[in-house]
């Protein structure tokens, strides 16, 4: 069973989906010794899962359980084998059973909650853990196991104070902070994003995934230098992981580095010869560069695929007018802005390539729209930047929530 | 014929979202620290039986307590017990007139009693009591929108309410909505753009405003792909399924574009635009005893419609040639 994936938005289309574990199987907590003659039927119960006589095994503990049915002990060390072999159904039910017959037990609680997370009975397996954590508030585990059911019902609010739980009492767990990282990205919080994954990665310097997410984060507020750098690291570490050059291309082109962006773009395509991402990124490095011929053959790659994609369009009407072809210029933009009517530069260029042919009430006309559009977008951004900051005050406030 | 795209046009639908809580409790803001892990993880009907006792003993112990009262609404309102919470909401704006949160609350329970000439009536009463209620703003947009009010005036609130308080991030669908139907294609995709930094990429009701204004623009494939991944992620999308239905109806897909408008028709006998894709695909299919009902109550719906007199024409020449083959 694995936490469902990371959901991304925007450029983070391209980025790999990290996968998070799962829970672990139930732990060894709170096993006490064992009763006389306890060992040796555990060992041949154990001793037939190994040897793949499941059934056989099964029976085994069919009896066992009936002999120690008044015994907590006993039957925890069984549902702790049984879990050990992903028998999650009959481990949550021995489970329940020692929590009737040993109440209030922090640890029972725990290993019955994450047993019926691994039956998928999540409301039960939060009740269980969340009546640990009130018992004992100690074990990291039970904060993290938490954190996992809140994560996967998309409560992000929970997941992320229980993981602050978690980290803050087993500081050195790279999973804990990975996810907590990833439950930051899903509220795009990504300076909370950062920071977790910078955690995971100085626990884990040898994870190229903590690296990649770390950069991930850092593009989302412009931190390029910083991206860039954990991007190329997460290279170091893993050249196979996919889209990685892209990734670094995209980082060096934000950052004006057109040199490096074009040979990590061409890498990209190299390995990928249709991504589109990557021929979309090495089309317009090559506009900047004014390498024409090259932009022009990457752009109708991507138009070849996607007749409609807006940035492929857009490049492909600023090579026109860059190259004083404007009345194919304006053919462009003017598709652009039928695809993206709010898209400010191509009504932009639009009127200056109507300028340059001498079409004034047009061009007038253009530039008027344009006006209307770069007041628009200013509106847009002072939002986006109004709820950026809303939600980056909301978490860091959340981040440092007492106890 | 075919669905003609101005006939599009007219399509306004709306969902409810609304998030409707005391500010600090739970909302956007986090919960209180002194709760225990069994009542954060406590299944969300446990917990609202439970703040709904809080709420109760809180009333009982002073009942000209507003905010008592609002807070009761409250609870009662997500428990789906609309009369009792404009009840409780009424009484609190009689404790407290001087107030605008009762009556910005009454206004929502008043639409939810589907009032909504008085759920207007309440929501501008809360903005003269404090004219930065960004909740108020908004259910003033909603409302007018709802009932073919002004638009430039639903805009307007609609603006404001995002600009009062950034995280009515909400505002920003009815806006797109607003702006598609007024012809400002520009303001919708500016919309968009919001809702894309806000929401993730696989939020419904981002990707179902994406079909709308790619349907829009005459893309139907495109529209189609954008309301399948909208209905993937909440089947029960308020709209998707109907505006599935219409699009593929577009592309003349009648087979599966019936099995979608007929329920949607039959749940939404007042909207034009609907009875009309309907009686198209019930014609493409040969069921012309229903699709001459389905015309006639497209042309009542809209008694101007040369479109709809047409296909209604059509559909009766049809069944006079005999052309009717019921499965």
């Amino acid at each position: 069973m694995s936490i469902p994936a990371r959901r991304l938005a925007g450029l983070a289309a391209f980025v790999m989906v990290s996968s998070m574990p799962a829970l672990g199987l139930p732990s060894a907590r709170a096993q006490n010794p064992q009763p006389r003659g306890v060992a040796e039927k555990l060992s041949s119960i154990l001793k037939g899962f190994d040897e793949n006589r499941t059934a056989e095994a099964l029976e085994a503990a069919d009896r066992f359980e009936r002999e120690y049915a008044d015994n907590p002990d006993a039957l925890m060390q069984l549902a702790g084998l049984l879990a050990v072999h992903l028998q999650h159904e009959r481990a949550a039910a021995l489970y329940g059973r020692v929590n009737e017959l040993r109440p209030h037990s922090p640890d029972i609680l725990f290993n019955l909650g994450v047993a019926l997370y691994h039956c998928r009975q999540l409301d039960k397996a939060a009740a269980a853990l969340a009546e640990s954590a009130d018992l004992d508030e100690r074990p990291a585990d039970t904060h993290y196991s938490l954190a996992v059911i809140a994560a996967e019902r998309d409560d992000h609010e929970n997941a992320i104070l229980e993981l602050h739980h978690a980290t803050e009492r087993a500081p050195s767990r790279a999973d804990y902070y990975a996810l907590l990282g990833q439950e930051f990205f899903k509220v795009r919080y990504w300076q909370g994003a950062a920071g977790a994954y910078r955690h995971a990665a100085a626990i884990e310097p040898s994870e190229a995934t903590h690296f990649l997410h770390l950069g991930d984060a850092l593009l989302r507020f412009q931190d390029l230098k910083g991206a860039i750098d954990a991007f190329k690291h997460a290279e170091r570490l893993d050249p196979q992981l996919p889209e990685i050059n892209y990734l670094i291309g995209f980082g060096c082109e934000t950052d004006s580095q057109l040199d490096q962006a074009r040979e990590f773009y061409e890498r990209q395509l190299a390995l990928v010869p249709n991504h589109l991402a990557s021929l979309l990124g090495a089309g317009t490095v090559a506009l900047e560069q004014s390498r024409f011929q090259d932009g022009e053959k990457f752009l109708q790659a991507v138009l070849a695929h996607d007749s409609e994609h807006v940035q492929a369009n857009y490049q492909l009407g600023l090579l026109w007018f860059k190259t004083k072809q404007y009345d194919r210029a304006i053919e462009r933009f003017k598709r652009v802005l039928w695809l993206r009517p709010d898209h400010t530069q191509a009504e932009y260029y639009l009127y200056l390539a109507l300028s340059r042919t001498h079409e004034d009430a047009a061009a007038e006309a253009a530039l008027a729209e344009w006006k209307k559009l770069e007041a628009l977008d200013r509106k847009v951004r002072s939002q986006e930047v109004a709820y950026e900051m809303a939600r980056a005050a909301h978490w860091e406030n959340a981040a440092v929530l007492p106890r | 014929m075919h669905l003609s795209h101005p006939a599009c046009q007219a399509l306004c639908t709306f969902w409810l979202t609304l998030v409707i809580w005391p500010v600090g409790t739970y909302g956007y803001g986090i919960r209180q620290p002194e709760q225990t892990h069994a009542e954060r993880f406590a299944p969300p009907a446990e917990k609202l039986r439970a703040a709904e006792q809080e709420a109760e003993t809180r009333v009982r112990k002073d009942p000209s307590d507003a905010k008592a009262l609002m807070g009761l609404g409250l609870v009662r309102l997500r428990l789906g017990q609309v009369d009792a919470a404009a009840a409780n909401f009424r009484r609190a704006a009689a404790e407290a007139p001087s107030l605008a949160e009762p009556e910005s609350y009454l206004a929502y329970a008043l639409w939810m009693q589907g009032h909504l000439d008085d759920a207007l009536r309440a929501a501008r009463a809360a903005l003269l009591l404090n004219p930065h209620d960004a909740s108020a703003h908004r259910y003033i947009g909603r409302f007018l929108l709802l009932l073919g009010g002004d638009r430039g005036e639903a805009i307007g609130h609609l603006e404001e309410a995002a600009r009062t308080n950034p995280e009515e991030t909400d505002a920003h669908f009815d806006l797109v909505m607003a702006y598609r139907t007024g012809g400002d294609a520009a303001n919708a995709w500016a919309q968009l753009r919001l809702l894309q930094a806000e929401f993730p990429d696989d939020e419904p009701r981002v990707l179902y405003v994406q079909g709308l204004l790619a349907s829009d623009q005459g893309r139907s494939p495109l529209a189609i792909g954008f309301f399948r991944r909208a209905l993937a992620g909440d089947p029960h999308l308020p709209g998707a399924r109907e505006a599935l239905g219409i699009e593929l109806a577009e592309t003349r897909d009648w087979k599966e574009a019936l099995d979608l408008l007929g329920p949607a028709a039959r749940d939404n006998p007042q909207s034009f635009r609907l009875a009309y894709a309907y009686a198209l695909a019930l014609m493409n299919t040969q069921h012309l005893v229903e699709a001459e009902a389905a015309a006639r109550q497209a042309v009542s719906l809209s008694p101007d419609s040369s479109q709809a007199r047409a296909l209604l024409g059509q559909v009766q020449a049809r069944l006079t040639s005999g052309g009717e083959k019921q499965p």
